[in-house]
C-alpha cells in the first residue's frame, strides 16, 4: 500500500459539509492530495470509481441518510472494485455497542466524532499501514 | 307410727322413676328405722341385764339356802339313823345278856325278833368254829361272812342276803366272847326311820353309802362310787362331809348333802332335785321378764313417737329438698317448732327462697344468653357466609383483571351462592343517563339491555339515587317458569360515587331481609372496589405501556440528540484546535487565548453529553457490563497516573493504600475503573492543596474502596442530592469533568451490587467510599 501519503486517495462518506470539510483539511495538512466527498453510500458505488482511479481509504459516517454506514459497507465489501480499500467508520455514536458491531461486520477503524485533531494524523498513518484503530473518544 | 312413718318413705322412695335424682336420700328409710333401734336397744339392754343378774342373785341365794337346808336335814337324819339302830342295838345286847345267862339260844332269837319287829332274822354264830349255833326268821346260810359282820360290831353293816345274789341286808353285830349276835334289819323300817324329811320338798331322796363309797339300798348296790359323777364331787373322804349339786338318779340336776356317821360307819345322803327349790326364783324370773318386756313395749311405743316426731319434720324437709332437686323451687316446709329443726326448716325455707331468686334470674339470664347465642349464631352463619362470598369476590377480583370477565364471574357467583333466580350486574355509562347490562347469571338480560337512570324500572331508580330497594309482589317474568317472588338492587358506590348497580330476584319471598341486606351491600362494596380496581389496573397498564413507550422515544431521543449536538462540536473543536495548531497560521495570544476557550468549552459541552447519555443508559438499564476477573493493581496504577496528570499543577499529594496481595475482584473492570477514576476527578476538583488519599480494604466478601480528599468538604444539605442528577455541578470549569460523575458512579456501583455513600466535614475534607461484592453480581454477564 502507497505509504507516500501524496499518492493516497481517499473518500469521505459523510452528509455533514462541515465535517467533511474538517477531515479534508487535516488530511491535507498530512500531505493527502486526493480527497473525494460523496454524501452516501450509493454515491460511493456510482461513482467513486469513475473519479478516482483507485480508493486506499474510505471514511465512512455510520449516520447517514437513505442507507446507514454499515449497509454501505456491506455493498462496499461486495464489490470487488472495493476489496483492498480501507474503510474506518467514523461517527458520533459512540457506544460501545457500535463500536462492537463496527468490529464484527469488518471495519478497518473507528474513529469518534469529534475528530481529535491531535491524534488523528497517527490514526490515519496507523489505519493506511494495515492497523486496525478503534477510538472512541 | 314410726313403722308407717318408714313405710309411707319407701313406699315414696320407691314409686321414684328416677332413681339417680334420689340417690343422695337412700338414707332416708334408714334414720327412723336406726332411732327405733337405739331407743329399744336403750330399753331392753339394761332391764335384761337387771333381769339376769337379779335371777341369777336369787337363784344363787336360794341354792345356798337349799344347801343350808340339806345340811340341817342330814345331820337329823344321823341322828334319827343313829337312836333307831341303838335301840336295836339295845335289843340284842339284852338278848345277849340273857344267852349269856343259859336261855335256850333259839328261843331267846325267837323272843328278841317277836319284841323287836325291826329286826328280819336273828343268827347267833361261834366265831372260833364259824358255825351258826341259831337262827331265825330269814335263814342263815354259809355264804354269808359273818365275819365281816363281827368285825364290825356295833356299826350299822350290808351283808348280802342269802336270797339272791343281788339284795343286801343292813344288819347289826353284837359280840361277846366268842359269840356274834347277828339282827338282820328290815329295809322298810329303816328307810322310814330315815325317810322322814322335814323342810324338804317332794322327790328328797335320803342315800346311805358305805365306807367304800358304795350306796345301798333295798334294790341292792346302786352306783359305784367311782362311777358315779356326783360323788367325788362333795365326798372329800368317806368320812367327810360337804354339799354339792349333780345330776340325779334320773339326770335330773339335784343337790345333796352328805354326812358320815363315825358311829354308824355309815355315809348318809339327802338329795333333792334342784327344780323343787328354785321355783319361786323361777317365778321370780318370769315375772322380771314379764315387766321387761312390758317396759320395752311402752320404750318403744315411746321411741316411736319421738322418732315420729324427729323424723317427721326431717323427712318433710327431705321431701321438699328432693322436690326441690327436681327443680320445683316453690316448695316449703310447713314446720312451725321452735326447736333446733324449727330453726333448720326457717334456714331451709329462707334458703330455698334465695335460691327461688336465684335461679329465677339465673333462668332469665340463661334465656338472655340463649336468645343472645342465637342471634350470633345467625350472625356468625351470615357472617361467614358473607366472608365466603366476599372472599370468593375478593379472589375473583384479584385474579380477573378483564372487567367483562371479572362482572360476568361475580355475577354467576353470587347467583349460585345465594341460590337467586337472577344476579345481574349494571354499570352506568359515561354519560351516566343509563345503566347498561353488563354481566348475569342468566347469561342475558332479563330487563332491557340500557336502563334510564331514573327511570321506572328499580335498576333506574337505585342508578338515579343510590339506596338499595326491595321490590316484594307477585311478579311473573314473561317467558319464566319460576315466579319472582321479590327483586332487590344495590348500588355499586365508590366514593360516593355510583358506579352501577347490581340487581338480584329471587323466587323466595323471605329473601333480601334486613341481614342479607347487610351482606349484599358488603358485596356490592366489594364488586365497586372489583371494578375500580380492574379499571385502575387497565389505565396501569396502559400507562405502564405508554411509560415504556416514553422510554423508548426518550432513549432514541438522547441517542439523536446526543449524536446531533455532537456534529456541530466537531467543528467546534475541530477547528478550533487546527486554529490553535496554527495550521491555518499564526494565532496572536488573544487570538489563542480566545480560541483555547472555544475548545475547551467544546470538549466539556461534550462530555456532559457523554456523561448524559451514559447516565440516561444507566437510568433505562440498557448500560452495557459484563464481569470478568479483575486486575486491581492494573486498574489502580492507571487510574493513579491519570489522576497524578490531574494534579500536576496543584499542590496536593496523591497516596494510594492497597493491602497486598490486592484482593481479588470478579467485577466490570471497565465500570470500575470509570467510578474509581470518578471519584478522583471529582477530588481533585475541589482539592487545591494537601493531600488526596486513595484507600482499598478487604471486609467479608465486599472490597471497600474509599477516596479521601482535604478539600473544602460538602455542606450538609449537598450531601443528600450529592448523587442525584448533576448534583454538584458548578459550571464545571475543571477539565473535562462533567456534573453527573458521581450520579453515574453511584448509578454503576450499585448495578454491580454495591454501596456508595459519602462523609464529610466542612473545611476538614470529604471522603467518597463504596464497596463491591467480590463475587460477580447478581445479573452481571460474565464476559466470555
Amino acid at each position: 500500500m502507497a505509504q507516500n501519503l501524496g499518492d493516497v486517495n481517499v473518500l469521505i462518506v459523510e452528509d455533514s459539509v462541515r465535517n467533511y470539510a474538517l477531515l479534508a483539511r487535516l488530511l491535507s495538512f498530512m500531505g493527502v492530495k486526493q480527497t473525494e466527498w460523496r454524501r452516501s453510500g450509493w454515491q460511493v458505488l456510482e461513482f467513486a470509481r469513475d473519479v478516482l482511479p483507485q480508493v486506499d481509504l474510505i471514511l465512512l459516517d455510520i449516520h447517514l441518510p437513505e442507507e446507514d454506514g454499515y449497509k454501505v459497507l456491506a455493498r462496499l465489501r461486495e464489490d470487488g472494485r472495493f476489496r483492498d480499500t480501507r474503510v474506518v467508520a467514523v461517527t458520533a455514536d459512540v457506544s460501545d455497542v457500535n463500536l462492537s458491531r463496527a468490529k464484527a461486520v469488518g471495519f478497518d477503524g473507528f474513529l469518534a466524532k469529534p475528530i481529535n485533531v491531535d491524534l488523528f494524523p497517527d490514526q490515519i498513518r496507523r489505519i493506511l499501514s494495515g492497523e486496525l484503530v478503534w477510538d472512541l473518544g | 307410727m314410726a313403722e308407717r312413718a318408714i313405710r309411707a318413705i319407701k313406699t315414696y322412695l320407691f314409686s321414684q322413676s328416677s332413681p339417680q335424682a334420689f340417690a343422695p336420700l337412700g338414707m332416708r328409710g334408714g334414720l327412723g328405722k336406726t332411732l327405733l333401734i337405739a331407743f329399744l336397744l336403750l330399753a331392753i339392754v339394761p332391764l335384761s341385764l337387771l333381769a339376769f343378774f337379779t335371777y341369777h342373785q336369787i337363784e344363787r341365794d336360794s341354792q345356798a339356802r337349799l344347801g343350808s337346808l340339806l345340811e340341817d336335814v342330814v345331820v337329823l337324819k344321823e341322828g334319827d339313823l343313829r337312836a333307831w339302830f341303838e335301840a336295836r342295838e339295845r335289843a340284842l345286847s339284852l338278848a345277849a345278856v340273857a344267852l349269856e345267862e343259859g336261855v335256850d339260844s333259839g328261843q331267846m332269837l325267837v323272843q328278841t325278833q317277836a319284841l323287836e319287829p325291826a329286826f328280819v332274822g336273828l343268827t347267833l354264830v361261834g366265831l372260833s368254829q364259824g358255825t351258826t349255833i341259831a337262827s331265825t326268821g330269814v335263814p342263815a346260810t354259809g355264804a354269808v361272812d359273818w365275819r365281816s359282820v363281827g368285825d364290825n360290831h356295833g356299826k350299822l353293816v350290808f351283808v348280802r342276803a342269802p336270797g339272791g345274789p343281788g339284795e343286801l341286808l343292813p344288819a347289826i353285830g353284837y359280840r361277846w366272847d366268842d359269840r356274834l349276835l347277828v339282827g338282820l334289819l328290815s329295809w322298810d323300817l329303816l328307810e322310814r326311820a330315815i325317810s322322814a324329811s322335814p323342810g324338804l320338798g317332794e322327790g328328797a331322796t335320803t342315800r346311805l353309802v358305805t365306807e367304800e363309797g358304795q350306796i345301798v339300798s333295798q334294790a341292792g348296790q346302786f352306783l359305784p362310787s367311782a362311777e358315779a359323777g356326783w360323788a367325788p364331787g362333795f365326798l372329800s373322804g368317806p368320812h367327810g362331809q360337804g354339799v354339792a349339786r349333780y345330776p340325779g338318779e334320773d339326770g335330773i340336776p339335784v343337790m345333796g348333802a352328805y354326812l358320815w356317821s363315825p358311829r354308824l360307819g355309815v355315809g348318809i345322803i339327802v338329795e333333792q332335785p334342784r327344780n323343787a327349790l328354785a321355783a319361786p326364783a323361777e317365778n321370780l324370773t318370769a315375772l322380771v321378764i314379764g315387766a321387761t318386756l312390758v317396759v320395752a313395749l311402752m320404750t318403744a311405743a315411746i321411741a316411736a313417737v319421738v322418732t315420729r316426731r324427729i323424723t317427721r319434720p326431717i323427712i318433710q324437709l327431705t321431701e321438699t329438698a328432693a322436690w326441690m332437686a327436681r327443680g320445683d323451687l316453690n316448695q316449703r316446709v310447713p314446720i312451725v317448732r321452735k326447736d333446733e329443726i324449727g330453726v333448720l326448716a326457717r334456714v331451709f325455707n329462707h334458703m330455698a327462697a334465695e335460691l327461688r331468686v336465684l335461679y329465677g334470674s339465673l333462668e332469665a339470664k340463661v334465656a338472655e344468653r340463649t336468645a343472645q347465642l342465637e342471634e350470633a349464631n345467625r350472625n356468625s352463619r351470615y357472617y361467614i357466609m358473607q366472608l365466603s362470598i366476599s372472599a370468593e369476590v375478593a379472589r375473583v377480583a384479584s385474579s380477573i383483571r378483564e372487567l367483562d370477565q371479572l362482572l360476568d364471574t361475580v355475577a354467576t357467583l353470587i347467583g349460585r351462592a345465594f341460590e337467586l333466580k337472577s344476579a345481574s350486574i349494571y354499570l352506568l355509562d359515561e354519560t351516566g343517563r343509563r345503566a347498561v347490562w353488563q354481566a348475569g347469571s342468566a347469561g342475558v338480560p332479563l330487563t332491557d339491555r340500557e336502563l334510564q337512570v331514573d327511570g321506572p324500572s328499580l335498576v333506574g331508580q337505585v342508578a338515579a339515587h343510590g339506596d338499595r330497594r326491595v321490590l316484594r309482589q307477585d311478579l311473573h317474568q314473561e317467558g319464566s317458569a319460576a315466579p319472582v317472588a321479590c327483586e332487590m338492587a344495590v348500588p355499586l358506590c365508590l366514593r360516593e360515587q355510583i358506579l352501577g348497580v347490581l340487581y338480584l330476584q329471587s323466587e323466595r319471598p323471605e329473601d333480601f331481609g334486613d341481614d342479607d341486606q347487610l351482606v349484599y351491600r358488603s358485596l356490592a362494596d366489594q364488586i365497586a372496589i372489583a371494578i375500580e380496581n380492574a379499571r385502575v389496573y387497565g389505565l396501569e397498564r396502559e400507562t405502564i405501556h405508554r411509560l415504556r413507550e416514553l422510554d423508548e422515544i426518550q432513549a432514541e431521543f438522547l441517542v439523536n440528540m446526543s449524536h446531533a449536538l455532537r456534529t456541530p462540536l466537531n467543528s467546534i473543536i475541530g477547528f478550533s484546535r487546527v486554529m490553535l495548531k496554527e495550521l491555518d497560521g499564526p494565532l496572536s495570544d488573544l487570538q489563542r487565548a480566545d480560541l483555547e476557550t472555544i475548545h475547551d468549552s467544546g470538549r466539556q459541552l461534550l462530555g456532559l453529553i457523554n456523561d448524559m447519555l451514559e447516565l440516561s443508559q444507566l437510568e433505562l438499564g440498557v448500560a452495557p457490563f459484563s464481569a470478568s476477573e479483575v486486575d486491581l493493581e492494573e486498574i489502580l496504577e492507571g487510574v493513579m497516573a491519570t489522576t497524578q496528570a490531574l494534579v500536576r499543577n496543584k499542590r496536593v499529594r496523591l497516596t494510594m493504600d492497597v493491602p497486598v496481595p490486592a484482593p481479588s475482584l470478579f467485577t466490570d473492570g471497565q465500570r470500575l475503573r470509570q467510578v474509581i477514576l470518578a471519584l478522583m476527578s471529582n477530588a481533585v476538583k475541589y482539592t487545591d492543596e494537601g493531600s488526596i488519599r486513595l484507600q482499598i480494604a478487604e471486609t467479608d466478601g465486599a472490597v471497600k474502596i474509599s477516596v479521601s480528599d482535604t478539600g473544602a468538604g460538602i455542606p450538609r444539605v449537598e450531601r443528600e442530592r450529592i448523587f442525584a442528577n448533576g448534583g454538584q455541578e458548578e459550571g464545571g470549569d475543571g477539565a473535562g469533568g462533567g456534573g453527573f460523575g458521581l450520579a453515574i458512579s453511584k448509578r454503576v456501583v450499585e448495578r454491580l451490587g454495591g454501596e456508595i455513600w459519602v462523609e464529610s466535614e466542612e473545611g476538614v475534607g470529604s471522603t467518597f467510599t463504596f464497596t463491591l461484592p467480590c463475587d460477580p453480581a447478581a445479573g452481571l454477564p460474565a464476559r466470555g
